[in-house]
């Protein structure tokens, strides 16, 4: 049986899409959600699907497009989930500070409590990495998806067409990262999908 | 009291005495078991394991890989590559563990077959993703993981 792949998150620009969706074939990946899309396309056998980013900042009530809602934090300030907020959104966008950060801990609770899917960019992760940074806090988060307290989802996160990489060396990355094969492909075939099922897509 | 009466007495009770020894003795090693098996928890288990798993001979995994590059490249720039990316992402120390090799490069089919350690396997695939993010590689495609090099040169050749 032939695993469907979803990349939960993109941010290559759009004047890059065709070549972005020959990739997307040639690695099995069956959906991507971009961003700055406005409606839902099928271009080959690649399903494309908007996104709407939501930060702390954002005004809730303007968000009305058929799209997957992700709320994006930075920082554990910037995390604040309201109820409001937490009737809109599809799934919470972790990155920066607070993957790098070992204080993130409280953060983190919040997030098993609210029980969204938790979205992580693996850009990032990489970026971090080769900047020799400090990942405790994604450790932390990798634990408590580990012990099935949350549920993560890993999307690419490129900005560029060199940072698609094939789901394998997703999967590698979290292997290396110290997750199990069960969990490390969940998080990459299955909680996606379900993610935007959750959505309406 | 006779004579055999005494020796007899006498061989009796150096048996006895023998006994109360060896009882003794049964009971000072029935201690020092319990003791040695207390001292086996989980820990040491877990320490004796990693030692014997050092011990055990590394088996070779042979990658099958898909490749694309903007510039034509022989076998030999595709290990040096490799060869640098690894060592800048792990260290020299992993390097010498995994020691990976460009075995076969086919600039026809874009396949290459990559020797590694099994236990650094994806360590590769992350090094050669790191290739590609840094435009040295257009493509990165994994096939197939397999445990002889006959296996993989008939997977690159046929497919």
């Amino acid at each position: 049986m032939r695993i469907k792949y979803v990349d939960i998150s993109n941010k290559t620009p759009l004047s890059a899409l065709n070549q972005l969706v020959e990739k997307a074939r040639a690695y099995d990946y069956s959906t991507i959600v971009l961003h700055g899309l406005t409606t839902v396309e099928t271009l080959g056998d690649v399903r494309l699907v908007p996104r709407t980013t939501i930060d702390y900042k954002s005004n809730i009530q303007a968000v009305k497009s058929k799209s997957l809602k992700v709320f994006s934090a930075k920082t554990p300030e910037e995390l604040k989930l309201s109820n409001q907020v937490l009737s809109v959104l599809n799934a919470v966008e972790v990155g920066g500070k607070l993957l790098s950060d070992s204080r993130s801990r409280k953060s983190y609770v919040k997030l098993v409590n609210v029980g969204k899917p938790v979205i992580l960019n693996a850009s990032e992760i990489i970026d971090l990495m080769l900047s020799g940074r400090d990942l405790s806090g994604l450790q932390t988060l990798l634990s408590l998806y580990e012990k099935s307290q949350i549920t993560i989802a890993l999307g690419s996160g490129a900005r560029s067409l060199s940072e698609v990489h094939h789901p394998t060396t997703y999967y590698a990355l979290l292997l290396e990262l110290g997750l199990s094969e069960v969990k490390a492909l969940s998080a990459l075939a299955a909680n996606p999908a379900s993610i935007l099922r959750g959505a309406g897509f | 009291m006779d004579l055999p009466e005494v020796i007899l007495v006498l061989v009796a009770s150096t048996a006895l005495a023998l006994a109360l020894v060896a009882i003794l003795q049964l009971v000072i090693l029935k201690r020092r078991i319990e003791q040695v098996l207390a001292g086996l928890n989980s820990k040491v288990l877990k320490h004796v394991v990693k030692s014997l798993e050092k011990r055990r001979k590394r088996k070779n995994r042979y990658l099958v890989v898909r490749l694309a590059t903007s510039k034509n490249v022989s076998l030999n720039e595709l290990q040096k590559s490799l060869d640098e990316a690894f060592i800048e992402l792990y260290g020299k120390k992993n390097y010498s563990e995994a020691s990976p090799k460009v075995l076969y490069y086919s600039e026809k089919t874009s396949k290459a077959i990559i020797r590694v350690r099994s236990h650094r396997k994806w360590s590769v695939f992350l090094v050669l993703a790191y290739l590609e993010r840094r435009d040295l590689l257009s493509y990165v495609c994994p096939e197939r993981i397999t445990g002889t090099y006959k296996k993989a040169k008939k997977y690159a050749e046929t497919t």
